[in-house]
Protein backbone atom coordinates (compact mmCIF):
# COMPACT_ATOMS: atom_id res chain seq x y z
CA UNK A 1 0.00 0.00 0.00
CA UNK A 2 1.47 3.34 -0.99
CA UNK A 3 1.68 6.14 1.57
CA UNK A 4 1.25 9.84 1.08
CA UNK A 5 4.55 11.53 0.41
CA UNK A 6 5.47 14.07 3.00
CA UNK A 7 8.09 16.63 3.81
CA UNK A 8 9.65 13.76 5.72
CA UNK A 9 10.86 12.08 2.54
CA UNK A 10 14.36 13.62 2.55
CA UNK A 11 14.76 12.65 6.21
CA UNK A 12 13.54 9.10 5.59
CA UNK A 13 15.91 8.77 2.66
CA UNK A 14 18.78 10.03 4.83
CA UNK A 15 18.01 7.68 7.73
CA UNK A 16 16.31 4.28 7.46
CA UNK A 17 15.65 4.57 3.72
CA UNK A 18 12.41 4.76 1.76
CA UNK A 19 10.83 1.47 0.65
CA UNK A 20 9.51 1.62 -2.90
CA UNK A 21 7.09 -0.94 -4.28
CA UNK A 22 8.16 -1.50 -7.87
CA UNK A 23 6.07 -4.28 -9.34
CA UNK A 24 7.05 -7.53 -7.60
CA UNK A 25 10.11 -5.98 -5.97
CA UNK A 26 10.57 -3.81 -2.90
CA UNK A 27 13.55 -1.51 -3.06
CA UNK A 28 14.74 0.29 0.06
CA UNK A 29 16.49 3.41 -1.11
CA UNK A 30 18.74 5.58 1.05
CA UNK A 31 20.31 8.81 -0.08
CA UNK A 32 21.51 12.15 1.20
CA UNK A 33 21.34 13.68 -2.25
CA UNK A 34 18.71 16.43 -2.65
CA UNK A 35 18.36 15.52 -6.35
CA UNK A 36 17.37 11.97 -5.41
CA UNK A 37 14.81 13.19 -2.88
CA UNK A 38 13.37 15.52 -5.50
CA UNK A 39 13.17 12.80 -8.17
CA UNK A 40 11.73 10.17 -5.85
CA UNK A 41 9.17 12.74 -4.69
CA UNK A 42 8.24 13.40 -8.31
CA UNK A 43 8.29 9.92 -9.82
CA UNK A 44 7.65 7.44 -7.03
CA UNK A 45 5.13 9.17 -4.77
CA UNK A 46 2.51 6.50 -5.43
CA UNK A 47 4.95 3.67 -4.84
CA UNK A 48 6.29 4.68 -1.45
CA UNK A 49 5.59 2.19 1.32
CA UNK A 50 5.61 2.87 5.06
CA UNK A 51 9.15 3.38 6.28
CA UNK A 52 8.81 0.47 8.72
CA UNK A 53 8.11 -2.04 5.91
CA UNK A 54 10.07 -5.02 7.21
CA UNK A 55 11.30 -6.72 4.04
CA UNK A 56 13.12 -5.44 0.96
CA UNK A 57 14.52 -7.24 -2.08
CA UNK A 58 17.22 -4.65 -2.68
CA UNK A 59 18.94 -2.23 -0.31
CA UNK A 60 20.19 0.57 -2.50
CA UNK A 61 22.09 3.69 -1.55
CA UNK A 62 22.92 6.66 -3.75
CA UNK A 63 25.44 9.10 -2.35
CA UNK A 64 28.28 11.33 -3.25
CA UNK A 65 31.37 9.44 -4.28
CA UNK A 66 34.07 9.94 -1.65
CA UNK A 67 37.45 11.39 -2.49
CA UNK A 68 39.19 14.66 -3.26
CA UNK A 69 37.89 14.66 -6.83
CA UNK A 70 34.40 15.26 -5.46
CA UNK A 71 35.42 18.75 -4.36
CA UNK A 72 35.62 20.19 -7.86
CA UNK A 73 33.73 17.54 -9.84
CA UNK A 74 31.10 15.96 -7.57
CA UNK A 75 29.94 12.49 -8.46
CA UNK A 76 27.22 10.09 -7.36
CA UNK A 77 27.84 6.45 -6.57
CA UNK A 78 25.37 3.54 -6.52
CA UNK A 79 25.62 0.99 -3.71
CA UNK A 80 23.80 -2.33 -3.47
CA UNK A 81 24.00 -3.99 -0.06
CA UNK A 82 26.98 -1.79 0.70
CA UNK A 83 29.05 -2.64 -2.35
CA UNK A 84 29.37 -0.47 -5.43
CA UNK A 85 29.21 -2.36 -8.71
CA UNK A 86 29.58 0.65 -11.04
CA UNK A 87 31.83 3.60 -11.65
CA UNK A 88 30.47 6.85 -10.23
CA UNK A 89 28.73 9.32 -12.52
CA UNK A 90 28.43 13.10 -12.37
CA UNK A 91 26.12 14.21 -9.58
CA UNK A 92 23.69 15.61 -12.14
CA UNK A 93 23.13 12.01 -13.32
CA UNK A 94 22.27 10.64 -9.87
CA UNK A 95 18.67 9.73 -10.71
CA UNK A 96 19.49 8.07 -14.05
CA UNK A 97 22.21 6.19 -12.17
CA UNK A 98 19.57 4.94 -9.71
CA UNK A 99 17.36 3.77 -12.56
CA UNK A 100 20.20 2.07 -14.43
CA UNK A 101 21.47 0.47 -11.24
CA UNK A 102 18.00 -0.82 -10.50
CA UNK A 103 17.89 -2.40 -13.96
CA UNK A 104 21.07 -4.22 -13.06
CA UNK A 105 19.66 -5.39 -9.71
CA UNK A 106 16.56 -6.81 -11.39
CA UNK A 107 18.52 -8.44 -14.22
CA UNK A 108 20.79 -10.11 -11.68
CA UNK A 109 18.06 -11.45 -9.43
CA UNK A 110 14.78 -11.90 -11.29
CA UNK A 111 15.37 -15.40 -12.57
CA UNK A 112 11.92 -16.64 -11.67
CA UNK A 113 10.90 -14.74 -14.81
CA UNK A 114 12.07 -14.82 -18.38
CA UNK A 115 13.33 -11.23 -18.48
CA UNK A 116 13.14 -9.64 -21.91
CA UNK A 117 14.62 -6.27 -22.77
CA UNK A 118 11.33 -4.80 -23.87
CA UNK A 119 8.76 -2.12 -23.27
CA UNK A 120 5.31 -3.43 -22.37
CA UNK A 121 1.87 -1.83 -22.44
CA UNK A 122 -1.57 -3.37 -22.13
CA UNK A 123 -5.01 -2.73 -23.53
CA UNK A 124 -7.80 -4.46 -21.64
CA UNK A 125 -5.16 -6.65 -19.98
CA UNK A 126 -3.87 -7.81 -23.36
CA UNK A 127 -0.20 -7.02 -23.48
CA UNK A 128 1.87 -5.58 -26.28
CA UNK A 129 5.53 -6.50 -25.89
CA UNK A 130 8.09 -4.42 -27.77
CA UNK A 131 11.59 -5.84 -27.53
CA UNK A 132 14.31 -3.67 -28.93
CA UNK A 133 17.89 -2.60 -28.75
CA UNK A 134 18.67 0.87 -27.36
CA UNK A 135 17.55 3.46 -29.89
CA UNK A 136 14.80 1.30 -31.37
CA UNK A 137 12.16 3.71 -30.09
CA UNK A 138 10.51 1.45 -27.54
CA UNK A 139 10.58 4.00 -24.69
CA UNK A 140 9.07 6.73 -26.85
CA UNK A 141 6.37 4.40 -28.11
CA UNK A 142 5.49 3.01 -24.71
CA UNK A 143 5.39 6.50 -23.19
CA UNK A 144 3.02 7.63 -25.93
CA UNK A 145 0.86 4.52 -25.51
CA UNK A 146 0.72 4.99 -21.74
CA UNK A 147 -0.46 8.57 -22.30
CA UNK A 148 -3.06 7.40 -24.83
CA UNK A 149 -5.10 5.03 -22.70
CA UNK A 150 -2.89 1.97 -22.59
CA UNK A 151 -1.60 0.65 -19.28
CA UNK A 152 2.15 0.93 -18.74
CA UNK A 153 3.64 -2.33 -17.57
CA UNK A 154 7.28 -1.56 -18.14
CA UNK A 155 9.73 0.56 -20.06
CA UNK A 156 12.67 -1.80 -19.77
CA UNK A 157 11.70 -5.34 -18.78
CA UNK A 158 9.03 -7.76 -19.88
CA UNK A 159 8.77 -10.05 -16.85
CA UNK A 160 7.26 -13.26 -18.18
CA UNK A 161 6.19 -15.68 -15.48
CA UNK A 162 7.68 -19.13 -15.93
CA UNK A 163 4.70 -20.56 -14.07
CA UNK A 164 1.72 -19.17 -15.94
CA UNK A 165 3.04 -17.26 -18.97
CA UNK A 166 1.55 -13.96 -17.78
CA UNK A 167 3.38 -10.65 -17.69
CA UNK A 168 4.05 -9.05 -14.33
CA UNK A 169 3.92 -5.24 -14.35
CA UNK A 170 7.07 -3.35 -13.42
CA UNK A 171 5.87 0.25 -13.69
CA UNK A 172 8.78 2.65 -13.34
CA UNK A 173 9.62 6.02 -14.84
CA UNK A 174 10.05 5.81 -18.59
CA UNK A 175 13.53 6.78 -19.70
CA UNK A 176 13.18 9.29 -22.54
CA UNK A 177 16.27 10.11 -24.54
CA UNK A 178 17.28 13.09 -26.65
CA UNK A 179 14.62 14.08 -29.22
CA UNK A 180 12.00 11.96 -27.49
CA UNK A 181 11.97 14.39 -24.55
CA UNK A 182 10.56 17.45 -26.37
CA UNK A 183 8.48 15.14 -28.57
CA UNK A 184 6.60 13.67 -25.61
CA UNK A 185 6.43 16.99 -23.76
CA UNK A 186 4.86 18.74 -26.75
CA UNK A 187 2.60 15.93 -27.88
CA UNK A 188 1.37 15.17 -24.33
CA UNK A 189 1.50 18.33 -22.18
CA UNK A 190 -0.02 16.38 -19.28
CA UNK A 191 3.04 14.10 -19.07
CA UNK A 192 5.05 14.45 -15.86
CA UNK A 193 8.65 14.63 -17.02
CA UNK A 194 11.52 15.31 -14.64
CA UNK A 195 14.73 17.22 -15.09
CA UNK A 196 16.95 16.42 -18.02
CA UNK A 197 20.38 14.95 -17.34
CA UNK A 198 22.82 15.93 -20.06
CA UNK A 199 25.90 14.26 -21.46
CA UNK A 200 25.06 10.82 -20.14
CA UNK A 201 26.26 7.74 -22.01
CA UNK A 202 22.85 7.82 -23.71
CA UNK A 203 22.87 11.54 -24.44
CA UNK A 204 20.27 13.68 -22.71
CA UNK A 205 17.92 11.66 -20.52
CA UNK A 206 14.71 12.63 -18.72
CA UNK A 207 12.26 10.34 -16.97
CA UNK A 208 8.50 10.34 -17.33
CA UNK A 209 6.35 9.35 -14.36
CA UNK A 210 4.05 6.40 -15.03
CA UNK A 211 0.40 7.48 -15.25
CA UNK A 212 -1.53 6.97 -12.00
CA UNK A 213 -3.97 4.61 -13.70
CA UNK A 214 -1.07 2.29 -14.55
CA UNK A 215 0.29 2.44 -11.01
CA UNK A 216 -3.14 1.67 -9.58
CA UNK A 217 -3.05 -1.66 -11.44
CA UNK A 218 0.59 -2.44 -10.75
CA UNK A 219 -0.29 -5.82 -9.27
CA UNK A 220 -2.53 -6.96 -12.14
CA UNK A 221 -0.74 -9.24 -14.62
CA UNK A 222 -1.51 -9.10 -18.32
CA UNK A 223 -1.83 -11.77 -20.99
CA UNK A 224 0.66 -11.56 -23.88
CA UNK A 225 -1.15 -10.79 -27.13
CA UNK A 226 1.21 -8.96 -29.48
CA UNK A 227 4.93 -9.12 -29.99
CA UNK A 228 6.10 -6.14 -32.01
CA UNK A 229 9.76 -5.49 -32.76
CA UNK A 230 10.20 -1.75 -33.34
CA UNK A 231 13.10 -0.29 -35.23
CA UNK A 232 13.65 3.44 -35.49
CA UNK A 233 13.82 3.98 -39.22
CA UNK A 234 13.71 7.63 -40.36
CA UNK A 235 11.79 7.56 -43.62
CA UNK A 236 10.02 4.34 -42.60
CA UNK A 237 6.31 3.96 -43.27
CA UNK A 238 5.20 3.03 -39.71
CA UNK A 239 3.35 -0.04 -40.85
CA UNK A 240 3.27 -3.36 -39.05
CA UNK A 241 4.66 -6.25 -41.08
CA UNK A 242 3.98 -9.78 -40.04
CA UNK A 243 7.12 -11.50 -38.79
CA UNK A 244 7.65 -15.25 -39.11
CA UNK A 245 7.27 -16.78 -35.67
CA UNK A 246 10.52 -18.71 -35.96
CA UNK A 247 12.38 -15.46 -36.62
CA UNK A 248 10.52 -13.79 -33.78
CA UNK A 249 11.64 -16.52 -31.39
CA UNK A 250 15.31 -16.13 -32.35
CA UNK A 251 15.12 -12.35 -31.99
CA UNK A 252 13.30 -12.70 -28.68
CA UNK A 253 15.96 -15.07 -27.37
CA UNK A 254 18.60 -12.46 -28.22
CA UNK A 255 16.63 -9.83 -26.32
CA UNK A 256 16.17 -11.89 -23.15
CA UNK A 257 18.60 -11.07 -20.34
CA UNK A 258 18.50 -14.54 -18.80
CA UNK A 259 17.63 -16.82 -21.71
CA UNK A 260 20.87 -18.77 -21.41
CA UNK A 261 20.63 -18.86 -17.61
CA UNK A 262 17.22 -20.52 -17.77
CA UNK A 263 18.21 -23.05 -20.44
CA UNK A 264 15.38 -25.22 -21.72
CA UNK A 265 12.89 -23.53 -19.41
CA UNK A 266 13.71 -20.21 -21.06
CA UNK A 267 13.29 -21.68 -24.53
CA UNK A 268 9.92 -23.20 -23.64
CA UNK A 269 8.68 -19.92 -22.13
CA UNK A 270 9.86 -17.92 -25.14
CA UNK A 271 8.36 -20.43 -27.60
CA UNK A 272 5.01 -20.37 -25.80
CA UNK A 273 5.07 -16.59 -25.84
CA UNK A 274 5.72 -16.50 -29.58
CA UNK A 275 3.07 -19.13 -30.15
CA UNK A 276 0.33 -17.15 -28.46
CA UNK A 277 1.24 -13.70 -29.84
CA UNK A 278 0.75 -12.06 -33.19
CA UNK A 279 4.30 -11.18 -34.27
CA UNK A 280 5.26 -8.12 -36.31
CA UNK A 281 8.02 -5.67 -37.13
CA UNK A 282 7.49 -1.94 -37.00
CA UNK A 283 9.66 0.54 -38.88
CA UNK A 284 9.02 3.49 -36.62
CA UNK A 285 9.50 6.94 -38.08
CA UNK A 286 6.52 9.06 -37.07
CA UNK A 287 4.99 8.86 -33.60
CA UNK A 288 1.39 9.51 -34.60
CA UNK A 289 1.45 7.06 -37.49
CA UNK A 290 3.05 4.36 -35.37
CA UNK A 291 0.57 4.99 -32.57
CA UNK A 292 -2.27 4.57 -35.05
CA UNK A 293 -0.81 1.28 -36.24
CA UNK A 294 -0.46 -0.03 -32.68
CA UNK A 295 -3.92 1.19 -31.67
CA UNK A 296 -5.34 -0.69 -34.64
CA UNK A 297 -3.93 -4.04 -33.53
CA UNK A 298 -6.87 -6.44 -33.51
CA UNK A 299 -7.77 -7.98 -30.17
CA UNK A 300 -6.37 -11.42 -29.53
CA UNK A 301 -8.95 -14.21 -29.87
CA UNK B 1 22.71 -44.32 -67.58
CA UNK B 2 22.36 -43.49 -63.92
CA UNK B 3 18.72 -43.87 -62.89
CA UNK B 4 18.90 -43.45 -59.11
CA UNK B 5 21.15 -42.92 -56.12
CA UNK B 6 24.46 -44.72 -56.13
CA UNK B 7 23.73 -48.16 -54.65
CA UNK B 8 27.17 -48.01 -53.06
CA UNK B 9 26.26 -44.92 -51.04
CA UNK B 10 26.67 -45.28 -47.27
CA UNK B 11 23.64 -46.95 -45.79
CA UNK B 12 24.02 -46.01 -42.12
CA UNK B 13 20.86 -44.61 -40.61
CA UNK B 14 20.75 -40.90 -39.91
CA UNK B 15 18.63 -39.65 -37.08
CA UNK B 16 18.06 -36.49 -35.09
CA UNK B 17 19.70 -35.95 -31.73
CA UNK B 18 17.65 -37.06 -28.74
CA UNK B 19 16.14 -33.74 -27.68
CA UNK B 20 13.00 -33.13 -25.62
CA UNK B 21 9.92 -32.68 -27.79
CA UNK B 22 9.27 -29.34 -26.14
CA UNK B 23 12.61 -28.09 -27.45
CA UNK B 24 11.68 -28.61 -31.09
CA UNK B 25 9.17 -26.11 -32.48
CA UNK B 26 7.90 -25.61 -36.00
CA UNK B 27 6.02 -22.74 -37.55
CA UNK B 28 5.30 -22.52 -41.28
CA UNK B 29 8.00 -25.04 -42.13
CA UNK B 30 10.62 -23.20 -40.13
CA UNK B 31 12.10 -25.13 -37.26
CA UNK B 32 13.60 -23.75 -34.08
CA UNK B 33 15.53 -26.28 -32.04
CA UNK B 34 16.98 -25.73 -28.58
CA UNK B 35 19.88 -28.00 -27.71
CA UNK B 36 20.26 -28.23 -23.95
CA UNK B 37 23.65 -29.92 -24.37
CA UNK B 38 25.22 -26.86 -25.96
CA UNK B 39 22.79 -24.10 -24.99
CA UNK B 40 22.45 -23.23 -28.69
CA UNK B 41 19.19 -22.29 -30.38
CA UNK B 42 19.08 -23.24 -34.06
CA UNK B 43 16.87 -21.89 -36.81
CA UNK B 44 16.38 -24.36 -39.64
CA UNK B 45 14.71 -23.06 -42.76
CA UNK B 46 14.19 -24.34 -46.27
CA UNK B 47 15.98 -27.55 -47.16
CA UNK B 48 17.77 -27.82 -43.81
CA UNK B 49 14.42 -27.62 -42.03
CA UNK B 50 12.87 -30.18 -44.35
CA UNK B 51 15.74 -32.62 -43.88
CA UNK B 52 15.57 -32.20 -40.13
CA UNK B 53 11.85 -32.88 -40.31
CA UNK B 54 12.32 -36.04 -42.39
CA UNK B 55 14.83 -37.39 -39.91
CA UNK B 56 12.75 -36.28 -36.96
CA UNK B 57 9.86 -38.36 -38.33
CA UNK B 58 11.96 -41.46 -38.75
CA UNK B 59 15.65 -42.38 -39.16
CA UNK B 60 16.61 -42.79 -42.82
CA UNK B 61 19.74 -43.78 -44.68
CA UNK B 62 21.45 -41.48 -47.12
CA UNK B 63 20.03 -43.30 -50.12
CA UNK B 64 16.47 -42.75 -48.89
CA UNK B 65 17.21 -39.09 -48.31
CA UNK B 66 18.59 -38.68 -51.80
CA UNK B 67 15.52 -40.38 -53.25
CA UNK B 68 13.26 -38.07 -51.30
CA UNK B 69 15.28 -35.08 -52.42
CA UNK B 70 14.85 -36.11 -56.05
CA UNK B 71 11.16 -36.87 -55.58
CA UNK B 72 10.17 -33.81 -53.52
CA UNK B 73 12.47 -31.17 -54.94
CA UNK B 74 13.14 -32.42 -58.47
CA UNK B 75 16.90 -32.45 -58.11
CA UNK B 76 19.10 -34.33 -60.55
CA UNK B 77 20.72 -37.37 -58.99
CA UNK B 78 24.25 -35.97 -58.81
CA UNK B 79 23.00 -32.68 -57.46
CA UNK B 80 20.84 -34.46 -54.90
CA UNK B 81 23.74 -36.53 -53.61
CA UNK B 82 25.95 -33.51 -53.14
CA UNK B 83 23.10 -31.47 -51.67
CA UNK B 84 22.12 -34.11 -49.11
CA UNK B 85 25.75 -34.61 -48.13
CA UNK B 86 26.15 -30.89 -47.62
CA UNK B 87 22.96 -30.63 -45.54
CA UNK B 88 23.85 -33.63 -43.42
CA UNK B 89 27.34 -32.25 -42.83
CA UNK B 90 25.88 -28.93 -41.67
CA UNK B 91 23.31 -30.55 -39.37
CA UNK B 92 25.97 -32.88 -38.01
CA UNK B 93 28.28 -29.92 -37.39
CA UNK B 94 25.50 -28.41 -35.32
CA UNK B 95 25.17 -31.77 -33.51
CA UNK B 96 21.50 -32.00 -34.48
CA UNK B 97 21.79 -35.27 -36.42
CA UNK B 98 24.07 -38.27 -36.23
CA UNK B 99 24.72 -41.39 -38.23
CA UNK B 100 24.01 -44.75 -36.65
CA UNK B 101 26.36 -47.22 -38.24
Amino acid sequence: MAVAVSADLPRILRTQGAPLEIGPFIVRLSSRLPAIAESIGLHYTEQLLPADTPFSDFHVRLDRAPGVRGVWRPQARFYLDGSSPFKPLPLSQAFPLFEWGLNWCIAQHGHHYLMIHAAVAARDDQALIMPGAPGAGKSTLVAALALSGWRLLSDEFALLSLENGLLTPLPRPVSLKNQAIPLIRERFPEAVVGRSAHETTKGTVAHMKPPSASLARAQAPARPAWLVFPRFAPGGDDTLREMPKAHALLTLADAAFNYSVLGGQGFEAAAELVDRCACAQLDYADLDRSLSALNALPDAP
Amino acid sequence: MVSGPDPAAPTGLWQTAALPAAHIREWAQRWVVYDHRTGETHLLEGAAGALFQWLHQTPRNQRELIEKCIQDWGHEVEDAEAFIEQLLAELRRRQLVWERS
